[in-house]
């Protein structure tokens, strides 16, 4: 996908920049990328990744359930907190789930869009599109494992 | 010619010799020639490949840049090729043979079967490596 189309679904994206940071691929989505899985297209459909024993009903409560079985607990913003790493939930104007966004160690956020490309851009950049706004941020402590937030697998 | 036209008898099809008609009448011509293509090419009567590939192109068009499994299924499109029915399943299976794409909750609707293990859950690859072992089995892709 083109930048200009990107733009169009994402209409703040033409006031703020964004870089393209990723090849199309349909491997992975939004969710996985966040959680850096990208082996896997995580929603709770079923035949999809969804952590064991997390309900699959589709609402931002079950979202939340699935990063915490990964650490991760609610916060009240998106600002850069030493020690922690942050992702972002997105739903749409019926509060229902549609996007994840990880933040890198800069401040800004890194994507999945769909079956595309990722992108690294701002929060304020992907809301008001096709991802509705930001409904939660989530944090958890970087650990060893997960101190490189730049890695892509789990 | 279809099998429509070619019993219509020969005074009712069309004729060129235009010369000196009303504008009334060009344009009833042009209606009856129009109902003659509809006739041969209705929409239902396009090849199920053909709708196929409209459905999918209008449906990866239509998604953006969803993630959400749910709404790519609703989509109306996608709705399409479900209605398709069985006879959509070789071009379904064949399109995963090119690249996975979210086609399994179709395939589970139409045949009634999932035969993705637990294990492929999530990896779509594997998860259209399961599907295109099924209609092989199942002679869908001879």
């Amino acid at each position: 996908m083109s930048q200009s189309k990107i733009r169009s679904q994402f209409p703040r994206l033409k006031r703020t920049p964004f870089l393209i940071s990723s090849p199309e691929t349909p491997t992975y989505n939004c969710i996985a990328f966040a959680a850096q899985d990208v082996q896997r297209w995580w929603w709770p459909s079923p035949s999809y990744y969804w952590p064991p024993n997390v309900d699959r009903t589709e609402n931002l409560q079950t979202f939340i359930a699935a990063f915490a079985t990964l650490g991760y607990e609610a916060c009240a913003d998106g600002r850069v907190e030493r020690g922690f790493e942050k992702v972002a939930l997105f739903a749409n104007a019926q509060g229902k789930p549609t996007h994840a966004a990880r933040q890198l160690p800069s401040g800004r956020w890194t994507s999945k869009l769909g079956n595309d490309e990722d992108i690294n851009h701002s929060i304020y950049g992907l809301e008001g599109g096709q991802y509705g706004d930001v409904a939660q941020y989530l944090k958890r402590k970087l650990t060893s494992r997960s101190a490189n937030p730049e890695q892509k697998s789990a | 010619m279809s099998a429509l036209t070619a019993t219509l008898p020969l005074e009712t099809t069309p004729r060129r010799s235009l010369e000196g008609v009303s504008p009334a009448s060009r344009a009833i011509w042009d209606e009856w020639l129009k109902a003659h293509r509809h006739a041969d090419e209705p929409v239902s009567r396009r090849p199920v490949w053909q709708r196929f590939a409209e459905f999918a192109a209008t449906w990866r068009e239509e998604r953006g840049y969803t993630s959400s499994v749910s709404d790519m299924v609703l989509n109306n499109s996608y709705q399409k090729v479900v209605a398709l029915g069985r006879r959509a399943v070789p071009y379904i299976l064949a399109d995963l043979m090119t690249a996975p794409d979210h086609w399994f909750p179709a395939l589970t609707a139409i045949t009634g079967v999932n035969p993705i293990p637990p294990e492929a859950a999530g990896n779509m690859r594997a998860m259209a490596a399961a599907w295109i072992i099924w209609g092989e089995q199942e002679g869908f892709l001879d």
